[in-house]
């Protein structure tokens, strides 16, 4: 060390150079546990959807390849997992509440969020744009019970007074709660998707005496058709696996619903509401697993079907 | 693109569902009941359907005692079943006749003196003959402080004792599951009976008769809580897994109140009817058959 305030301040100089250097020395070490890292948690996604399908698949399998005659699973209406009589396990009704509930709430919120997304995108700009997107976003943090209890407190009594039903809380009542949840989804997804479209299609569009419908109509929704389908799917996606809010508005009767006025059932609350009280290991607590399978692999579908109708556009796009 | 036919579909909807057909008479009767493995569910089953007959599918199946009593504040036609202490002004009370008796109302006395039909009691199972703590606390809720509570949180008291105790039980922690029903009623005990003897720190957990059974069977917890009695095949269990006798205690009664819209003309019912509206192949349907007209709705 010297005292030598110059020769402190070379010192510093050489100090820092070597730093550097040692720091990229670690660089290059690091480097491969880096990579190694980001890959990890690349593949944790899949690990993770594995390992729970792999937990939820190893509770059911004892009752999936055993005594549950899936036949009867898919075809009886017959919801009886705890009796002391004789157990049933249909989910015919269950299956026909979740299709029920998730279809009506799909024909409100569609239109209304890709309404909604044109709108925003299109149709109106500055202050207007940035509050609507705001509130469309807080819509979108509102947990699900709030929802379900706006559901069976405020339109369920609105749907006894308007149609006189017999029940407040039926398909109609979730549709619209599902429709008011989903909505935010497909409007933010759908927004991007169209805000992606690049501007030179309007130009030539309306270079060609287009009016704005026939832009919107004939030009950003089918170039933005793969974003807007992905919209709508998320929103399918949300509607299918929404727990909490179809538990508290469907009525959860085991019934198949001929009518939107009609109280249903769905799968997801049926897991929700018997989980609890089910005894670890039983059949009754196995069979609620085998409908996580079903659930599982509905989703899957839809993801697939989505997956595949993208790229199949996509194909055409091409040709 | 289809997106024009879907509005078109939606608006036709709304449009046929506000015009509607709401006349305010109601007739079709609404059944309220509970999820399948509540002991309440089984309970009612066995009472007013009998052994060996289900429910009609269909109901609308709530996940809480509470969630009864709110539906069929909201539903005209609706009928239901639930504790007694869960009645509030919204909804009223049936009286309930069997055997074409007279009809009994769901009072305190009616339900310790036996004449209401829908009473039944709620049980505390432990392994073997209590010592210790635990037959310090058991002996403690037997007491009259303890079937107080039982009162003050609505269900009905069981002749109560006045025990033998000592102010000072062995220090322990006694870990208690089971009925959902029963699960408010032990918090206040447990609460009383902590802040009384602090050396003792009983610990409640909720999970339904079936669950808190399954456990006193693994032997995780010490005492279950049941609002049915246990089965058979759980007692042979439960005595083959510990070497010790599963004892019963009857801590207080609760009875099951049939709830209806406080509009609903109904004052009583019978038990036979009960069935024919809540039993699988019931002829039931609709409030003329009970009542000779509809339900008129304000």
């Amino acid at each position: 060390m010297s005292s030598n305030p110059k020769a402190i301040a070379s010192d510093f100089g050489h100090k820092r150079i070597s730093v550097s250097r040692i720091w990229h020395k670690l660089g290059d070490a690091a480097e491969l546990p880096m990579v190694w890292l980001i890959h990890i948690c690349g593949w944790s996604a899949i690990l993770f959807v594995l390992a729970i399908f792999a937990f939820v698949f190893r509770e059911a399998a004892p009752m999936l390849f055993g005594q549950l005659n899936l036949v009867e699973f898919f075809t009886s209406e017959k919801w009886y997992p705890d009796s002391v009589i004789e157990p049933q396990y249909g989910i015919l009704a269950l299956l026909a509440g979740t299709g029920a509930v998730t279809v009506t709430s799909m024909v409100f919120a569609v239109p209304i969020g890709l309404g909604a997304a044109v709108f925003i995108s299109e149709f109106c700009g500055g202050k207007v744009k940035e509050t609507l997107k705001i509130v469309i976003e807080v819509l979108a943090a509102i947990p699900s019970v709030v929802w379900g209890f706006i559901g069976v407190v405020v339109v369920g009594p609105l749907i006894i007074q308007t149609t006189g039903a017999a029940v407040g809380v039926n398909v109609l009542n979730a549709s619209i709660i599902l429709a008011l949840m989903s909505v935010p989804v497909i409007v933010s997804v759908g927004e991007d998707s169209l805000k992606a479209v690049p501007d030179s299609y309007r130009e030539a569009a309306i270079s060609l005496g287009a009016s704005r419908w026939e832009v919107v109509y004939k030009v950003l929704f089918p170039a933005a058709r793969n974003g807007l389908l992905a919209a709508v799917l998320l929103g399918v996606g949300r509607a299918i696996g929404e727990t909490m809010a179809v538990l508290l508005c469907t009525g959860h009767a085991v019934k198949i619903p001929h009518s939107l006025l009609d109280p249903a059932r769905t799968l997801t609350a049926t897991i929700a509401s018997e989980l609890g009280e089910a005894v670890r290991g039983e059949g009754h607590y196995r069979v609620l697993f085998v409908i996580g399978v079903v659930l599982f692999a509905v989703t899957f579908l839809v993801n697939l079907t989505a997956d595949l109708v993208v790229k199949g556009i996509r194909g055409q796009q091409h040709d | 693109m289809t997106s024009r036919k879907v509005v078109g579909m939606a608006a036709a909807l709304v449009g046929l569902l506000a015009v509607g057909c709401g006349t305010g008479v109601q007739d079709e009767i609404i059944r309220v009941s509970r999820q399948n493995n509540s002991g309440t569910y089984h309970y009612f089953r066995e009472e007013v359907l009998g052994k060996a007959r289900e429910f009609k599918s269909g109901s609308l199946d709530m996940s809480g005692s509470k969630d009864v009593v709110e539906l069929v504040a909201r539903t005209p036609g609706a009928v239901g079943y639930s504790g007694m202490g869960y009645a509030t002004d919204e909804v009223k009370m049936l009286e309930v006749s069997k055997d074409s008796g007279e009809p009994v109302g769901p009072t305190v006395e009616n339900a310790s003196s036996g004449d209401y039909p829908l009473a039944r009691p709620l049980y505390i199972y432990v392994l073997g003959e209590p010592t210790g703590a635990v037959k310090h606390y058991i002996d403690w809720i037997k007491s009259h402080e303890g079937q107080d509570i039982v009162a003050e949180i609505g269900y009905v008291p069981v002749n109560a004792i006045t025990p033998e105790q000592s102010d000072s039980p062995p220090e322990a922690t006694i870990t208690i599951s089971g009925s959902d029903t029963m699960v408010n009623l032990t918090q206040a005990w447990a609460e009383t009976y902590g802040q009384k003897f602090a050396q003792v720190r009983p610990e409640v957990a909720g999970g339904g008769s079936g669950v808190g059974i399954a456990k006193l069977i693994d032997g995780t917890v010490e005492m279950a809580n049941a609002s049915r009695e246990m089965k058979p095949e759980e007692r042979e269990k439960a005595e083959a897994n510990s070497g010790e006798k599963v004892v019963e205690i009857t801590v207080a009664l609760d009875a099951l109140a049939v709830y209806v819209h406080k509009e609903n003309p109904l004052d009583s019912i019978s038990l036979e009817e009960l069935a024919e509206i809540f039993g699988d192949g019931g002829t039931i349907k609709v409030w003329t058959q009970v009542t000779g007209w509809p339900i008129d709705v304000q």
